[in-house]
C-alpha cells in the first residue's frame, strides 16, 4: 500500500500544472475554512455611503478589492464566497456519489430489466443540456441555494451512475467474483468488498471534475439569478451584480468574482486531470 | 475534461460576444450614420416593441408611445397636470346632475383612409369595446377602455353627425380626464371592417401620422398624414426601433445611430449627463415602487410589526442609492405631482431603537423570518430591483428580523403575489397620473394584501360620485391618512421617466405616463 502511495505520488508530481492546482485548491479550501476569520467586514453589512470605493490601487488600503454596489466589502465577501462554494462542490459531489455509485452499481451488476430502466433514465436526462436542465430543476423545486446544489447534483448523476455500470460490467466477469459466488459470498457482500473498490479510480477522477462544474454552476445558477438569495456572497451572483458598473469603468465588482471562478474551476479541472493519469499510470504498473 | 472544455467555451463565447458588439459599432461608424442623412427622420430606440396596435386594446408599455401619434382622442391633455383641451371634440358640457356628457365634434376632419371623423366613429368606437355583442367585440385580449370605463358608461349615442352623448350610470369625477388618455381613442369603423381582426396590424386613427410598416419585435414606422386637420408636425418620418438591451440603446445614441433612446438606467445617468453632444429629457412619473405587505401572512397582520419595517428602513438613503437621483421618495400609495396628494403626511423617520420597541411589543423582541420577494429585471418603476431588496433586507437584519431575500422572474412574482403567497413583496404601478389610479385601481382592486377597509371603499365610491374638486381632494386626503396609519403597505419610490436624445434634437417631450410624444419636436 504504502510503496503503491508513494508511486502515485511521484507520478502526480511529473505533472508539474497538477502540483500547481493543487497548492491553489489547498489555498482555496484553506480560505473556505478561515474566510471569516480573514477579515474584519460582515460580508453582508451594506454601507450606502461607502458605494463602489476603488480598492488598494486607488490607495484605499480599508476595502483593499473595493466595495461593491451597494457598499460591501468586496475582500470580505470573496472569502465567505469561498466557503460557499466549496461547500456547494462537496455537497454536489456526496449526493452525486451515493446516488450515481448505488445506481451505477446496480444497473451493472444484476443487469437485465433493472439494467435497462435505469440506463434509459440516464439517457434522458444525459439528453438535455446540463444548464438548461438545472434551471428546469430549480424553477420546478423553488429557490434556495438547497435546490442549487441538489438540482446540479441531478445533472451529474446520469453521467457517474454511466461510468460505474461500464466499470462494473468489467469487474463482473473476471473469474475471482465467479469464485466468490461459488464459495457462497451473498451479493451485497460482493458489490461492497469487491466490486466497490474497483470502481474508486474512475469515479474519484468524475467527482473531482465535477467539483470545478458543480462551482461553475453554482455560479451559473447565482448570474442568472435563480436559486440564491442575492446577499449571500456567491461568487457568480456577485459577477452578476456587477455586470452594469462594468461599462462605467468599475471594474473590479465583476473581476474579483470572475478571477475567483476562474482559479477554483481550473484549479479543481487541473487537479482532477493530474489523479486521472497519476492512477491510471498505477493501474498500468 | 469537460470541465475545462466548457470553461474555455465560456471565455471563448465572451471574447466573441465583446467582439461582435464593438465590430458591429465600429462597421456603423464607417457606413456613416443613416440617422444624419435626412433631416426629417426621428429614429428613436425602446426597450419593447408593440403587441398590438389597435389603441382601445393597448395597454402594454411598448404600445402607448404610438398610440398618441396614430390615434387622437375628443380632448387631449394640454399639461402634465392632465388638464384637458379640445382635440376631436371642440367644446363639451355636462347635465345638471353630472350624468350626461355632451361632446360637440370638430367637422372636416378625415381618418388615414379617407373616412369622414364622425359621431357614428365616436359610437362604433365605444360599442366595439363595451358591447359584449357587438360585431367586432373581443378583438383584443385586455382593454384598458373597458377596464376604466365598462362600468361607468351607461350609453354613447349621436346625436346628430357631429354630436355625441355619453349618459353614466353615476357622477364619475375622473371621466373627462380620461377621455384623454390613448384608450379612449377613436379609431376609424370602416377599417375595422375592412381589416377585421387584422386591424391590430392595420391601424387608422386622425392621429397626425400614418402607418407606414410594422416588423414585429424590430421597428415600427409612420410617415406624416397629408390630411391631417391641424397644424402638422415638423418630423416627416418617426421610426420606433426596438433595442432591448439598454447598453446598447445607450451605445446607438452616442454613434449617432438613433436621435433618443427611451428609459435610461441609473448608472448611465452619470455617464450621459457628461457627454455634451447628448441631452437628459427627465419627467416626474406617475408610478409607485413599493412594497406589498400581506397582512394575513404572520405576523404582519399586527400594525405595530408593520410600522417596526417603516422605522428600521432608511427609505432616503435607499432611494438615493437606487435610483442615483433619478427618483422621489414615495410617502403615500401615489405620487406628489398626482391631485389629491396629502402633504401633510410625515413619513415614518429612520428610527431602528423605535423599531425594536415595537417589535418587542408586538411580542417579537428576537425578531422573526421574512422572506423579501422582488423581481429579477428592471421595471419602468425600479431600475435595480435587486439592490433595493438587498438593502431593506439589511436594515431589518439590523433591528433583529432574518431575512431572506428571493428573487423572481416576473410572471412568478406576480403569480405568487396575487395568490398570496408571500409576506413581503416589492413590486410597482404606473397608471394616468389620476388619483382614481392610485387610491382604487392599486390599493383597494390591484393590490393582493388582504388589506380592504370598507372605509377606504366608501371614501373612494364617495370621490368618484362628485364633480367637487375639494371634496374629491378631501376624500383622498383621509384616504392616505388612514393607510399611514395603518402601514399597510411600504411606499418606497418614484421612479423619473427618463429619455436622453442627441444635442440638436428640441422639444422631446416625455408625458407623465411615460409616453415619448414627438408632435412638436424638432431638429436645431
Amino acid at each position: 500500500m504504502d510503496t503503491e502511495f508513494m508511486m502515485f505520488i511521484k507520478q502526480f508530481k511529473k505533472n508539474r500544472l497538477a502540483v500547481l492546482a493543487f497548492f491553489v485548491a489547498l489555498a482555496l479550501v484553506f480560505i473556505a475554512l478561515l474566510g471569516s476569520r480573514l477579515t474584519a467586514f460582515d460580508p453582508l453589512s451594506t454601507n450606502l455611503d461607502a458605494r463602489l470605493l476603488p480598492g488598494f490601487w486607488a490607495d484605499n488600503y480599508e476595502n483593499m478589492l473595493g466595495t461593491d454596489g451597494l457598499g460591501r466589502d468586496l475582500l470580505a465577501r470573496l472569502l465567505y464566497g469561498a466557503k460557499i462554494s466549496l461547500k456547494v462542490g462537496y455537497t454536489v459531489i456526496i449526493i452525486t456519489a451515493f446516488v450515481g455509485i448505488i445506481l451505477g452499481i446496480i444497473s451493472g451488476y444484476y443487469g437485465g430489466i433493472l439494467d435497462m430502466l435505469i440506463m434509459r433514465v440516464v439517457d434522458i436526462v444525459l439528453a438535455f443540456p446540463p444548464l438548461l436542465l438545472a434551471l428546469v430543476i430549480v424553477a420546478a423545486l423553488g429557490t434556495g441555494i438547497e435546490k442549487a446544489m441538489l438540482a446540479i447534483a441531478i445533472v451529474y448523476i446520469p453521467g457517474l451512475a454511466r461510468i460505474v455500470r461500464g466499470s462494473v460490467l468489467t469487474v463482473k466477469e473476471l473469474p475471482y467474483i465467479e469464485a466468490t459466488l461459488a464459495m457462497g459470498g451473498g451479493h451485497f457482500w460482493i458489490m461492497l468488498r469487491h466490486v466497490l473498490p474497483n470502481i474508486i479510480t474512475p469515479t474519484v477522477v468524475y467527482l473531482t471534475l465535477l467539483l470545478g462544474d458543480a462551482i461553475l454552476y453554482t455560479a451559473a445558477l447565482g448570474f442568472l439569478g435563480v436559486g440564491i438569495d442575492p446577499s449571500i456572497p456567491e461568487w457568480g451572483a456577485m459577477l452578476s451584480g456587477g455586470k452594469d458598473y462594468l461599462l462605467l469603468g468599475k471594474w473590479w465588482v465583476t473581476v474579483f468574482p470572475g478571477i475567483m471562478i476562474f482559479l477554483a474551476v481550473l484549479s479543481f479541472n487541473l487537479l482532477g486531470d493530474g489523479l486521472r493519469e497519476a492512477m491510471d499510470a498505477k493501474l498500468r504498473v | 475534461m469537460r470541465g475545462k472544455s466548457s470553461l474555455f467555451l465560456m471565455v471563448f463565447i465572451s471574447v466573441l460576444l465583446a467582439f461582435s458588439v464593438f465590430g458591429c459599432a465600429q462597421e456603423e461608424a464607417v457606413n456613416g450614420d443613416p440617422a444624419g442623412q435626412e433631416d426629417d427622420i426621428f429614429i428613436v430606440a425602446r426597450g419593447t416593441d408593440a403587441v398590438t396596435l389597435d389603441t382601445n386594446w393597448a395597454y402594454y408599455e411598448g404600445e402607448i408611445d404610438l398610440m398618441y401619434h396614430l390615434y387622437e382622442g375628443l380632448v387631449e391633455y394640454i399639461d402634465d397636470d392632465l388638464n384637458v383641451g379640445p382635440s376631436l371634440a371642440t367644446e363639451w358640457s355636462n347635465s345638471e346632475d353630472g350624468t350626461v356628457w355632451t361632446f360637440k365634434l370638430r367637422e372636416g376632419v378625415k381618418f388615414h383612409d379617407g373616412t369622414d371623423f364622425n359621431a357614428d366613429a365616436v359610437v362604433f368606437t365605444y360599442e366595439r369595446i363595451l358591447q359584449e355583442d357587438h360585431p367586432y367585440a373581443n378583438m383584443g385580449d385586455w382593454s384598458y377602455l373597458d377596464y376604466l370605463l365598462g362600468d361607468v358608461i351607461a350609453e354613447v349615442k349621436a346625436i346628430d353627425d357631429y354630436t355625441v352623448e355619453f349618459t353614466l350610470n353615476n357622477v364619475f369625477s375622473p371621466f373627462l380626464t380620461y377621455m384623454g388618455l390613448y384608450s379612449q381613442f377613436i379609431i376609424s369603423p370602416t377599417a375595422v371592417q375592412e381589416y377585421g381582426d387584422e386591424f391590430y396590424k392595420n391601424p387608422v386613427g386622425t392621429g397626425p401620422y400614418m402607418m407606414e410598416e410594422w416588423k414585429s419585435e424590430e421597428l415600427t414606422s409612420m410617415v406624416l398624414f397629408d390630411d391631417y386637420w391641424d397644424e402638422k408636425p415638423a418630423i416627416e418620418k418617426i421610426i420606433w426601433k426596438v433595442v432591448p438591451d439598454a447598453s446598447t440603446r445607450m451605445m446607438e445614441l452616442q454613434t449617432g445611430e438613433v436621435h433618443a433612446i427611451k428609459t435610461i438606467l441609473p448608472e448611465q445617468f452619470e455617464v450621459l449627463t457628461a457627454d455634451p453632444d447628448i441631452n437628459i429629457v427627465r419627467m416626474a412619473g406617475a408610478n409607485i415602487f413599493y412594497g406589498s405587505i400581506n397582512h394575513d401572512a404572520e405576523p404582519l397582520g399586527d400594525v405595530r410589526v408593520r410600522q417596526a419595517l417603516m422605522h428600521a428602513i432608511d427609505f432616503d438613503k435607499l432611494v438615493e442609492s437606487v435610483y442615483e437621483g433619478l427618483g422621489t421618495r414615495a410617502i403615500n400609495p401615489m405620487p406628489p405631482t398626482v391631485f389629491g396628494f396629502n402633504d401633510d403626511i410625515v413619513p415614518y423617520a429612520y428610527d431602528p431603537e423605535r423599531a425594536k420597541e415595537l417589535l418587542a411589543e408586538a411580542g417579537y423582541p428576537d425578531g422573526f423570518d421574512l422572506d423579501i420577494h422582488t423581481l429579477s429585471t428592471a421595471r419602468v418603476y425600479i431600475g435595480r430591483p435587486i439592490d433595493a431588496a438587498e438593502i431593506v433586507a439589511d436594515y431589518l437584519r439590523a433591528v433583529g428580523i432574518n431575512p431572506t431575500v428571493v428573487v423572481n422572474e416576473a410572471a412568478t412574482h406576480f403569480a405568487l403575489i396575487s395568490s398570496y403567497d408571500y409576506q413581503l413583496a416589492f413590486e410597482g404601478w404606473y397608471d394616468v397620473a389620476h388619483p382614481n389610479n392610485f387610491m382604487r385601481a392599486l390599493v383597494l382592486e390591484g393590490m393582493t394584501n388582504n388589506y380592504k377597509p370598507q372605509e377606504l371603499w366608501d371614501l373612494s365610491d364617495m370621490a368618484n360620485a362628485t364633480n367637487d374638486m375639494e371634496l374629491q381632494e378631501q376624500y383622498y386626503r383621509e384616504m392616505q391618512e388612514i393607510i399611514h396609519n395603518d402601514a399597510s403597505m411600504m411606499p418606497v419610490a418614484h421612479n423619473d421617466y427618463t429619455a436622453a436624445v442627441a444635442g440638436n434634437v428640441v422639444d422631446f417631450r416625455l408625458d407623465p405616463i411615460g409616453n415619448v410624444i414627438l408632435l412638436g419636436t424638432y431638429f436645431e
